[in-house]
């Protein structure tokens, strides 16, 4: 079932003038056979009350003198009339005088009207297709007698027959013109209509708002079609400024990160040059000193040695330094190969080097499995060195360090920890861990350079996950960093800092 | 509107072959076309029935000629005793002709007969017909009531016909009276002369 809402313009239109000319034509053609029937049916009575009056007229002397053959000859003359069925004669006291019928076995009429008392000298009546008058008969003022004739109509069923046909034949033939008519004025609407359809269909799909419809009439489709156009010509400046500020916001954009590259490659080329140029003069340095110690010992007393000494180490810590700084940047820049490996494979590894390192220590490592994860092995390697070193490092003024390594499975990450019960550190500095050359304890209480931390939270970043740690001082810390199941390899917002793949060949 | 036939046309055409041919035949013509129902108009033999009937259709021929009535009444006369003459007194009680008084004579011999608009000569009349109308002279209209007085030359004689009462009409003796009869009576009478 269509609704009528749905149903196109074009057949809405052409549906109404159909209906509007249809309703009008049934009116039309209603009172056209209302009218000819009404129109046959006075004409008949005409006709009937002429024939009336003539015979009436005619009867007067044989009613007069008796003569009913005289009657009888007189209505016999109305055998002329295809129409008139039969027609009685009645004497003044209502008896019959004379009457006709036009075939034998119609039997005649010889009731009067309910009229009869009635003023009027004649009284029609239909009975069906039949018409009746009564026609009282006057001789100077005197009434002689009645009248009364049946006439047939027997045209008025023809002529409602061919009425109804001419006015079916006009009404179809009118509706055939109006279809036509219709379907040509209807495209004065709807094809302007449907064009408008069409081209904003066509806006809608190529977002092309360079289209116009032609405007060639001030109807309200003209007015439509050039508010059509006002509304594409707006949309066309809007859409046509914003390109601009989007493509100049990108240039910008381009023009900023490449500037920002190009510092980034520069800081990083500075600091690595740097790093690396600053190894000679320190090897220098270094072997110059222990020349001097070793080869001059005797010219150097004790103070000049310790002075000594200490240029060596501070060398060695410098050297340390440097090489930290060259890992760091090195691990920004280094092409990643992708893996599935055993974190426990790795960290048993590092356990077993680390602890050799510091052998004679009493450490209790607790282990447990580790989930296997995705990403650059040597990373890994690199991460726990930093990690378990840490442990160890920081447990060293306890008399039984001990170390728990574990993991936990979420639904999308896996979190690895490393747990200790060394120095720990103030949970209000837990920002500042995991920032180059950020330290939270003295060179001289514990050994290092403030690196390796911000190693960790790199590589782990780079593999899209994240670090942080709880402490408490003198009770421990516990490091976790998770790594998400569904690696994002790669550099995140976290690493936004870090330098692009730099070529070796520099 | 048109009508098939014209009546008025075809009584112009009938007339003159009435006018032509014997009554007789007329009437056989009629009856030929229609049977009519006669109960109705059949004489009972009662002799007052037959009289009011002549008296109506005595009063009826005053429709049907032109007399020059300018003044005066309209004078019937009835020649012999006859049963009519009651009858035609009650009907100038409650009649006129063309708004005269119908003023009714009783005469007993041709000699008493004076200006009459219509003679009524009854059967019981004993007067030579000739000497009647001789009598009647111009602008009057005798009536007789004795077979073949017409022919004889009575204006109006009326006969008794298939017990039905007709009148026979002499039209020369009609003109010899100075009268004129409309043709829709002459259509209803039995043309004789």
């Amino acid at each position: 079932m269509v609704r009528l809402k749905d149903i196109s313009i074009r057949n809405k239109l052409v549906a109404i003038q159909l209906i509007t000319a249809f309703g009008a034509l049934v009116i039309c053609c209603s009172i056209f056979v209302y009218n000819s029937v009404r129109t046959f049916k006075s004409s008949s009575e005409r006709k009937l009350y002429s024939i009336v009056r003539i015979i009436a007229s005619n009867a007067v002397a044989p009613m007069q003198f008796m003569d009913n053959a005289a009657a009888a000859s007189i209505l016999a003359k109305l055998s002329n009339e295809p129409d008139i069925r039969e027609a009685t004669l009645l004497d003044k006291n209502g008896k019959v005088f004379a009457s006709y019928t036009r075939s034998p076995d119609i039997r005649a009429n010889r009731t009067l009207l309910d009229g009869k008392s009635a003023s009027s000298t004649y009284l029609f009546n239909y009975a069906g297709s039949h018409l009746v008058i009564n026609y009282k008969i006057y001789n100077q003022q005197e009434l002689v007698g009645t009248l009364i004739i049946e006439s047939e109509l027997l045209y008025l069923k023809k002529i409602m027959t061919n009425t109804f046909v001419a006015a079916l034949s006009v009404l179809i033939a009118s509706l055939a013109f109006a279809v036509i008519i219709s379907f040509f004025l209807q495209s004065t609407i709807s094809n302007r209509l449907l064009l408008l359809v069409v081209k904003t269909k066509e806006v809608a799909t190529t977002n092309n708002y360079a289209i116009r419809v032609s405007v060639d009439a001030k109807d309200e489709i003209g007015i439509l079609s050039k508010e059509f156009n006002e509304l594409l010509h707006r949309i066309e400046q809007m859409t046509k400024s914003l390109n601009d500020a989007n493509a100049d916001l990108e240039k910008r954009v381009q023009q900023r990160t490449a500037e920002l590259e190009s510092a980034n490659k520069e800081l990083e080329s500075f600091s690595y040059t740097v790093s690396h140029d600053l190894k000679a003069p320190l090897r220098a340095i270094n072997g110059f000193t222990d020349i001097l110690v070793k080869k001059y010992a005797a010219n150097i007393d004790d103070k000049g040695k310790e002075i000594a000494n200490t240029i060596v180490s501070n060398a060695k810590k410098m050297g340390q330094l440097i090489e930290d700084l060259l890992q760091f940047s090195r691990i920004g820049r280094k092409e990643m190969e992708v893996e599935n490996f055993s974190m426990d494979e790795v960290v048993d590894g590092v356990l077993k080097d680390v602890s050799e390192y510091y052998e004679g220590r009493n450490v209790v490592v607790n282990k447990t499995a580790l989930p296997p994860a995705s990403g650059d092995k040597s990373l890994f390697v690199q991460v726990w060195t930093n990690l378990i070193s840490n442990a160890f490092k920081y447990t060293k003024h306890k008399e039984q360090a001990i170390i728990t390594i574990g993991a936990t499975s979420k639904q999308n990450e896996n979190v690895y920890f490393i747990k200790d019960n060394g120095a720990g550190f103030d949970m209000k500095y837990v920002d500042k861990l995991f920032k180059v050359f950020q330290r939270l304890h003295g060179t001289e209480e514990f050994e290092g350079t403030g690196v390796g931390l911000a190693i960790v939270n790199r590589i782990v970043a780079r593999h899209g996950g994240k670090v942080w740690a709880e402490a408490k001082v003198d009770e421990g810390a516990t490091f976790y960093f998770s790594l998400p199941l569904s690696p994002v390899i790669g550099r995140t917002t976290a690493d936004v800092g870090t330098p692009p793949p730099y070529s070796e060949k520099q | 509107m048109t009508l098939s036939f014209n009546i008025g046309t075809m009584l112009g055409s009938v007339a003159p072959f009435v006018k032509k041919k014997c009554g007789r035949v007329f009437v056989a013509v009629s009856l030929l076309l229609v049977s009519l129902p006669t109960s109705s108009f059949r004489l009972e033999g009662s002799a007052n029935s037959e009289y009011k009937l002549k008296a109506a259709f005595l009063y009826n021929f005053t429709q049907y000629f032109d007399w020059d009535i300018a003044g005066g009444d309209f004078v019937i006369g009835v020649l012999g005793s006859s049963p009519i003459t009651d009858q035609l007194e009650q009907i100038a009680k409650i009649k006129t002709v063309k708004d005269k008084r119908i003023v009714i004579r009783q005469l007993e011999s041709v000699g008493e007969i004076g200006a009459c608009h219509i003679l009524f000569v009854a059967s019981s009349s004993s007067a030579p017909l000739s000497a009647v109308l001789e009598k009647a002279g111009r602008g009057t209209l005798t009536v007789c009531e004795r077979n073949g007085y017409g022919a004889r030359g009575a204006p109006i004689n009326f006969i008794i016909v298939d017990n039905k009462l007709r009148f026979e009409a002499n039209l020369k003796a009609i003109n010899a009276a100075g009268l004129r009869a409309s043709s829709q009576l002459l259509k209803l009478a039995i043309i004789v002369g």
